[in-house]
């Protein structure tokens, strides 16, 4: 389905190096390799994940793409454009979450919080309140609309932020470890929406430390190791890889098969 | 059409956030009461002009000042730990409108805190507020008001870039209390240091005032409305310019994250 599609994201060769300062009297630089030159292409429509460990590079990935970090070198295009360089032909297509219950103002109401928010996304204000009104509905949250974001629930936060996502009817969303801290209800109430969103056609690209969430939701899964992609494939596809690997031909779940890339075996690049 | 917009909802969200922050609170509301009666005190046997200029407009003044380097500028840094740093800079309206609007939210606070001390001082001291040229402090307490703005956004410029500016606003709100003439005159501070004042747009500010208590010709009070209207297009070109930089070198720096 994918080969004869141009992918809407292409990542070559990416590598992103931070530098740090540390001391306080003789600091020193210290540099960091975050990405070490990873390359997958994502195609439309397309679930996409992105497993890996604590520091692996996942979340440094999804800033470069969404234009809020530059890469050190290498290639990371959206639509065909350079995420740094070319961000204004991306930005008005896109739209990302950030785990946690950040990215709101907590002291403003759900409603005030999207109505700055379609403004800044130049949504026309003769189409807001409608469009509002159906976000608020899609992820429940109709009833406490005028309440202040501090009042809400984790799981009422984050379904706050992907109707916050969806103001600019993205073709494209970067969603990084959004299920952080929910409750199993709460985080299938997530998936849900998730799924829902694929359906509409839109692109999404998961990170996600939760397997079975990854299980559910991705077509496709690259895991990510120490600034590497160690792995690339779909679910069945990765399982074959991993049985081969270890000659074990027992029906392996996404963690054992994620463990088997992550601690199971010597690095190899795809 | 749009860019109003941007420019309305980021100022309304900003002015209902703010004052939504007790420190913000006490900013704006409870400082310009303590500055006012502070002031009205240190200045109560001294003339009615001094009375009026020092207490009245020095009170308002250094309320509207610690305003801005207690909002204004730290707000990028705010915005940076609730995490909608990301999400504002991203967003398609452009991060310089956005910041714009956000400190026009704040300067409206501020010019209310002129507002209260000046209610305040007048009711307590009950002492003749003396004003010679209405036009003259029109067109200071507004050249004032766009300096600020300009002032701010040039913070919020170097707050953008700089996880560590925060200390630079901490550093910057007692300096302009003392160098430019806002609790006192300017003549006594060394000859050195007032032509440092001369850089900060306060000092213009507050000698345009002087000439609407004292009274002043056109010709006296020329100067101080082009150098002040000077200072802040410069601080606003300077604005502009970091703003145009930021968009690379923030992203290279990973300055919109906390870490």
């Amino acid at each position: 389905m994918l080969s004869n599609t141009y992918p809407v994201i292409s990542v070559k060769d990416l590598k992103r190096t931070y530098s740090a300062k540390i001391g306080v009297m003789n600091q020193k630089k210290k540099s960091v390799e975050a990405l070490k030159g990873i390359s997958f292409d994502i195609y439309p429509g397309e679930i996409f994940g992105l497993l890996g460990p604590n520091g692996a590079g996942k979340t440094t990935t999804i800033k470069i793409l969404t234009t809020l970090l530059a890469p050190t070198s290498g290639e990371a295009k959206v639509f065909g454009y350079e995420a740094f360089g070319e961000e204004k032909f991306i930005r008005h297509r896109i739209n990302f979450i950030f785990g946690g219950e950040r990215s709101l103002y907590w002291r403003l109401s759900g409603e005030d919080n999207l109505k700055f928010f379609a403004d800044i996304y130049k949504i026309p204000r003769s189409k807001q309140n409608e469009l509002l009104d159906c976000l608020f509905d899609e992820v429940g949250l109709t009833d406490v609309r005028k309440h202040k974001v501090e009042t809400y629930s984790k799981g009422m936060k984050q379904r706050l932020q992907i109707a916050r996502a969806l103001l600019n009817e993205p073709e494209v969303i970067f969603l990084d470890e959004p299920s952080l801290g929910l409750d199993p209800v709460a985080a299938r109430a997530l998936k849900k929406m998730v799924r829902q969103i694929a359906d509409q056609g839109k692109t999404v690209l998961l990170t996600t430390h939760y397997m079975q969430e990854a299980e559910e939701l991705c077509d496709r899964i690259a895991i990510i190791n120490d600034g590497e992609v160690v792995a690339l494939d779909t679910i069945a596809g990765l399982k074959t890889i991993a049985q081969n690997e270890s000659n074990n031909d027992a029906n392996l779940s996404l963690e054992d098969i994620y463990v088997h890339f992550i601690e199971g075996r010597a690095i190899c690049k795809v | 059409m749009q860019s109003l917009n941007v420019l309305t909802a980021s100022a309304m969200q900003q002015f209902r956030t703010s004052i939504g922050r007790p420190m913000f609170r006490f900013c704006v509301l409870v400082q310009p009461i303590i500055f006012g009666l502070l002031l009205g005190m240190m200045y109560l046997e001294k003339s009615d002009m001094d009375f009026t200029l020092y207490a009245v407009f020095g009170s308002g003044l250094s309320t509207f000042w610690a305003s801005i380097c207690f909002s204004s500028a730290s707000d990028i840094h705010r915005e940076r730990w609730y995490g909608t740093l990301e999400t504002i800079y991203a967003a398609p309206a452009g991060f310089k409108w956005i910041v714009l609007g956000k400190i026009i939210g704040n300067s409206i606070w501020g010019f209310l805190s002129i507002c209260i001390s000046f209610s305040v001082v007048t009711l307590v001291f009950q002492k003749q507020i003396v004003i010679s040229n209405y036009l003259w402090l029109g067109i200071g307490l507004i050249l004032m008001t766009l300096s600020l703005i300009a002032i701010g956004y040039l913070f919020a410029a170097l707050f953008t870039l700089s996880r560590n500016a925060r200390v630079l606003m901490n550093f910057m709100e007692y300096p302009v209390y003392i160098l430019c003439g806002i609790l006192f005159p300017i003549e006594q501070l060394p000859e050195l240091l007032r032509y440092l004042a001369y850089g900060f747009s306060p000092t213009w500010a507050v000698k345009i005032i002087r000439y609407a208590v004292w009274g002043g010709t056109w010709n006296e009070v020329s100067p101080y409305i082009g150098g002040l209207m000077i200072l802040t297009l410069g601080y606003l070109l300077i604005s502009v310019i970091m703003f145009e930089r930021i968009d690379a070198k923030c992203r290279v720096d990973a300055t919109l994250e906390v870490y």
